[in-house]
């Protein structure tokens, strides 16, 4: 930028040398801030060696820097505030890098995680340890009972379940397992009479004859049931526990040979039904027993003479409903003692177990 | 076999006769004292013809000698006849009627109709 002093007649050309002759074009885009002082004489004049002493020279000088200055200052400014930016900048990145710091800290921390999965395995062996422990256990236990069943001999028949046949059952066991208590509590009776041949009529799943016959090793067992399934289901379940056993398909015992067996059992169709009900070869002959829930029952009080054995004995499964006491008196006439076994309350039943004798 | 011994027809029909079509043998553990207690209380003419009938009475003496209990070669013999035969599928006939009761499964079917019932 070259600053030009208009002047009447005064040579564009500057005093302070070196200056081009194409600087004398520019006069019209002069700026000049300083005051003109004049001068009258020429730069010709004043273009000596000597640059210390040229006043024209200083005017000019001071005129550029002048000139300059704002655009320095600006500068000045600007260069601060980006130093100042620069300033801030660098604490941000400082701040950052301290969050880095803490973060990386936080991904290192990882360790406590690797004690804890420890400890889980840990707990995961000792759980196995007593889950083995306690199958082993539970088997031991079985077998326990199992030859507890053995020496007791009584309630181990086990049923099976026979792809050929399909197994009906009747409404529950309980009564089943009534009787063979009443077995078991007579058990020391029982084996001083020593039973040869022993019958149970209407033997269902045959698991009461089926437990007799185990723990009366020298008696023969039959069994009889109106409904041919039953009389396959009861096979199956003696066979399938050691006891040698014949099912007859048979009504009550109408068809065996006089006064052949020493212990009788019946567990009979005790429910109190319709007599329609009752007298069906199907399923519900396990259970419906007509009027008083006794029709099959009586039936049968009247073969018992001409079945037992002189000093056999009878076990019948009554309900409070069967009126045993007419039951008793029925036997009474016939010639039999008896007494009540066992009883127990089975939901809504009352559940008794007498045994008649001579 | 035992339980034929033990069955009867209608009124008297004893002994009712074997008709064997299937006979079936399963081997089952010798009890002896069993057997023993057993015997006494069978008709032994009726066992050996039942078992004559059926083609099994080969070794099976026709009349029960005494001591028979000590004679474990005569209760081995008896236990097969009385146990171990069995009659898988076949009639027992009754004598007094000629009424035939079906064996089937080795069960026999000793139902009477509603009529004979009556």
């Amino acid at each position: 930028m070259l600053i030009y002093r208009e002047k009447n007649g005064w040579p564009a050309d500057a005093a302070a040398g070196g200056r081009t002759p194409a600087s004398k074009q520019r006069t019209k885009n002069v700026v000049a801030s300083m005051d003109d002082t004049e001068s009258t004489t020429t730069s010709a004049d004043e273009n000596t060696g000597n640059l210390l002493d040229n006043p024209t020279r200083d005017t000019l000088a001071e005129g550029l820097l002048g000139l300059l200055k704002p655009c320095i200052d600006q500068l000045d400014d600007r260069v601060r505030a980006t130093r100042i930016s620069q300033l801030e900048l660098r604490q941000q990145i400082e701040s950052l890098n301290e969050e880095l710091m803490k973060v990386r800290e936080a991904l290192n921390a990882q360790p406590d995680l690797e004690l804890y999965v420890k400890k889980l395995i840990a707990c995961k062996h000792k759980i196995t340890v007593v889950l083995n422990i306690l199958q082993a256990s539970q088997d031991r236990l079985n077998d326990l009972r199992r030859s507890v069943g053995l020496e007791k001999g009584v309630r181990t028949a086990i049923l099976t379940g026979s792809d050929k046949i399909e197994p009906e059952q009747g409404p529950s066991a309980e009564d089943s397992f009534l009787l063979i208590d009443a077995l078991e509590q007579d058990l020391s009776y029982l084996k001083t009479k020593n039973p040869a041949i022993c019958l149970e009529i209407g033997s269902g799943s045959g698991i009461i004859v089926t437990a007799f016959g185990m723990a009366f090793q020298n008696c023969f067992c039959l069994s009889t049931d109106i409904n041919f399934k039953a009389c396959l289901m009861t096979h199956h379940t003696a066979s399938h526990n050691g006891v040698p056993l014949d099912s007859v398909n048979m009504d009550l015992g109408m068809s065996f040979v006089n006064n052949k067996f020493d212990v009788i059992i019946f567990n009979p169709p005790y429910v109190v039904t319709e007599s329609s009900e009752c007298g069906v070869k199907d399923i519900s002959a396990s259970w419906a027993g007509g009027a008083k829930g006794r029709e099959v029952t009586d039936r049968l009080l009247h073969e018992i003479p001409k079945m037992l054995a002189d000093d056999g004995v009878f076990y019948l499964l009554l309900i409070k409903e069967n009126i045993p006491g007419e039951v008793v008196n029925i036997m009474f006439k016939l010639g039999y003692r008896s007494n009540l076994v066992i009883g127990r309350r089975v939901r809504n039943e009352h559940q008794l177990v007498y045994k008649f004798y001579k | 076999m035992l339980t034929s011994k033990c069955l009867k027809g209608v009124t008297t029909g004893y002994p009712l006769a074997i008709n064997a079509k299937e006979v079936k043998i399963t081997e089952i553990d010798f009890n002896p004292e069993f057997i023993s207690r057993l015997i006494p209380k069978l008709d032994w003419n009726v066992l050996w013809g039942a078992a004559d009938s059926i083609g099994h009475s080969e070794g099976l003496p026709k009349v029960i000698e005494p001591k028979y209990e000590e004679n474990e070669e005569f209760l081995k013999k008896a236990h097969r006849v009385l146990l171990e035969i069995e009659i898988e599928e076949g009639n027992l006939t009754c004598p007094e009627s000629g009424r035939q009761f079906p064996i089937s499964k080795g069960i026999p079917n000793m139902l009477l109709t509603e009529a004979e019932v009556q």
